[in-house]
């Protein structure tokens, strides 16, 4: 067993990373390792399950064994020379990018590196990209920069330069439903259509295969190319789309805001967060903007994955139009596919698969949601 | 000097408001029944030694000296920056000139106290000027003021009237004042101010809100509509509010087009989203509009909050093309 299991379908990355925890162990490092590597590859292909996994085996004696505690606490998020950055704003700001910096300087306190897993690397505001470029380049001798981003284009090029890119590839549908069977124990059939649905994602996968409630989620959100028949549906079927979305994300960030809120009334001694006394109400309004900006990005994510979902439909409608022989994503939703498909010709369903698109740009650059669903709906109809 | 004036060597006045300061000041210079009166107006925080000695010795071809000391309240013992000012002060107070006009203009709060001590004992007069409160008092407050300043005239406005008023002109003093003289010059004295004159009067100015905007625009009235607009976003409001504003208008607008025709209203109101009073409205404004037309409008709302969020283009730009836009495809059949 290596900390390496973890990583699906991605033998040359894991090739390399092997190869360089190996030189990191010798007395005087091998060229196999370096001290700044930037991992990039589609969402869902385990950008930060790699890197976590590199970083385990960084500070694990026996090179990534995956069962003693150094490995335990790495990819938990708890060992002592392993800083964990994600975040679920934005962007991050300057200020973190700073602090980074200065534990970045420290020396590893029980093992041999120090090493910083910065996710999100693309979220990194241009003068926070500033503040870390000095110690990319020549960092501590035993500090490990190990930085996370979807491609090679999302980070500055003065940050790609002073990394060592590793690449992920999308896994394919039988390496994800091998994993959902190997790992978590789902038995084959729904592997086999989790792996399918998610198109490679495999958190996307796992979720769908162990959730129900996902599947109907997904399921209802596949449904609404056939509802969007008129201008009412089509704005009906907006609405209950960003309505379910907003629920949705509404739920995931629900549970953390209220364990933060307690505790931070218990950190400034306040009886009820409910009702904070005057003295403490910026802290709380403070928190609470956090909370709001982090459950709006929430709503957009699970947004965005409604729409890749619809997307993937549309993609199957061109499939069948042009007779290509892949397998569809959405097989058990053939019957309605090709409904849909012998209705309209292969430029029409190009140009709703541009709208998702063009949807999808607009919502992860703030326009309101609902305004630009119903864009798209609209333009769904039309088609 | 030749005739004998009532004039008062040393005043304090205090308030806050410069309309009414002035007032007090005018107030003083027709009681001292002189029309030969030169006004100086000094800085308290700025005075240079001899500076006052020298504002308040007769000329040989001027009248009488009338010197505005302004904002003593910073005088404070604690700021050495204004020790000069402050010793400059004193050092008049204790031997006024009786032939000059002195008036201290003290803008409230703590600081100058002293001053103000010194002048009283000097034998000054103090004209209080009411200060403005703040918080949900000052609307009140503004309420009074126009009350009084029309009845000066005479002439008489009920409260609704007054408080439309107030939010078409703001709650600065200057303001009201000069729009109360403007209204009755224009309506004769004694007469009754109505809302509907202030609303001709200040009718684009009267609280323009993106609705308002979306209301003149899916009636058709782009013209309107774009007047609007540039007093909207004049008076500073957001350009995402109006469009926010108009796509919720049109979504209500096209939920309601496109319900059944015989539906009850409450649950038109609850599909579409609309309070159930706007649906009968609503229900009226949508024989003018077609189904492709309200499609093409919501686009371009999209677009335009696309523009505006982000930044593509001017926002003003994005705005008008949008009501152009909506406005034209209200005739979309």
């Amino acid at each position: 067993m290596s900390v390496f299991d973890s990583m699906v379908g991605q033998e040359r990355a894991r090739t390399e990373l092997t190869r360089a925890v190996a030189d990191a162990a010798l007395s005087s490092p091998g060229a196999a390792m370096t001290h700044a590597w930037l991992f990039t590859g589609p969402p869902g292909s385990g950008r930060s399950v790699a890197a976590r996994a590199f970083a385990a085996a960084l500070v694990c004696p026996d090179g990534g064994c995956g069962h003693c505690p150094d490995c335990h606490t790495a990819l938990l998020g708890s060992h002592a020379d392993v800083d964990h950055v994600a975040t679920e704003a934005m962007t991050i700001s300057v200020e973190r990018a700073r602090s980074l910096v200065l534990e970045a300087s420290t020396a590893p306190s029980v093992g041999r590196w120090r090493v910083i897993v910065l996710e999100d690397a693309d979220r990194l505001t241009e003068s926070a990209n500033n503040a870390l470029l000095k110690s990319l380049e020549e960092p501590t001798r035993h500090t490990v920069w190990l930085l996370c981003a979807p491609s090679m284009e999302d980070v500055l090029p003065t940050i790609r330069s002073r990394c060592r890119h590793v690449m992920l590839t999308t896994p394919t549908t039988s390496d994800v439903a091998r994993h959902l069977v190997e790992r978590d124990g789902v038995d084959e059939a729904m592997a086999a259509f989790a792996a399918r649905a998610s198109m490679g994602h495999i958190g996307r996968a796992r979720g769908l295969a162990r959730d129900e409630q996902a599947r109907l989620t997904r399921a209802a959100t596949l449904s609404l190319p056939a509802n969007v028949s008129s201008l009412g549906s089509a704005l009906l079927s907006a609405r209950e789309l960003v309505d379910a979305a907003t629920e949705r994300g509404a739920e995931r960030t629900k549970s953390v805001d209220e364990v933060e809120r307690v505790e931070l009334a218990r950190g400034l001694g306040v009886e009820n967060p409910e009702r904070p006394p005057k003295w403490a109400r910026s802290e709380f309004k403070r928190l609470k903007d956090a909370q709001d900006k982090r459950r709006k990005r929430a709503t957009i994510d699970e947004l965005d994955r409604d729409l890749q979902d619809l997307l993937s439909f549309y993609r199957d409608v061109l499939v069948v139009q042009v007779g290509g022989e892949v397998p569809l994503v959405n097989a058990e939703l053939r019957v309605s596919i090709e409904k849909v498909a012998s209705r309209y010709q292969p430029e029409i369903t190009m140009r709703s698969m541009e709208a998702i698109l063009d949807a999808r740009e607009k919502i992860a650059a703030y326009v309101t949601p609902l305004l630009a669903v119903e864009e798209l709906t609209l333009a769904l109809r039309a088609s | 000097m030749l005739t004998p004036m009532a004039i008062t060597p040393l005043t304090v006045i205090t308030g806050n408001e410069e309309l009414l300061i002035d007032r007090a000041l005018k107030g003083l210079i027709a009681s001292a029944g002189d029309d030969d009166i030169e006004i100086v107006t000094l800085s308290a925080r700025t005075l240079q030694t001899g500076q006052l000695g020298v504002s308040t010795s007769p000329s040989l071809f001027g009248g009488t000296p009338l010197v505005v000391v302004d904002g003593v309240e910073n005088l404070v013992l604690s700021n050495p920056d204004v020790a000069a000012s402050l010793d400059e002060v004193m050092a008049y107070l204790s031997a006024p000139n009786p032939d000059a006009m002195v008036v201290l203009v003290h803008g409230g709060g703590n600081g100058g106290k002293g001053v103000l001590t010194a002048a009283k004992k000097a034998g000054a007069a103090t004209i209080k000027t009411p200060t403005s409160p703040s918080g949900n008092a000052l609307r009140q407050n503004r309420a009074e003021f126009v009350k009084t300043e029309l009845a000066a005239f005479p002439c008489h406005a009920d409260p609704q009237t007054i408080e439309v008023l107030i939010n078409a002109v703001g709650t600065k003093l200057r303001d009201l004042s000069g729009a109360c003289a403007q209204l009755v010059s224009d309506l004769g004295v004694g007469g009754l101010l109505d809302e509907e004159t202030v609303r001709r009067y200040y009718g684009g100015r009267v609280e323009v809100q993106g609705f308002d905007i979306a209301d003149q625009v899916l009636a058709g009235r782009i013209a309107e509509a774009l007047g609007l607009l540039r007093h909207a976003r004049e008076s500073g409001v957001p350009a995402v509010l109006v469009t926010a504003a108009c796509g919720r208008s049109l979504r209500q607008l096209a939920l309601v087009a496109t319900s059944p025709r015989g539906a009850p209203a409450d649950s038109v109101a609850a599909l579409s989203g609309a309070p159930p009073w706007k649906v009968k409205d609503l229900r009226a404004l949508a024989r003018d509009w077609s189904e492709p037309g309200l499609a093409s409008a919501i686009t371009a709302v999209a677009v335009a909050d696309t523009d505006v969020k982000t930044g593509a283009i001017d926002p003003e730009f994005a705005l008008e093309r949008m009501l152009i836009a909506v406005g034209r495809a209200r005739g979309q059949r």
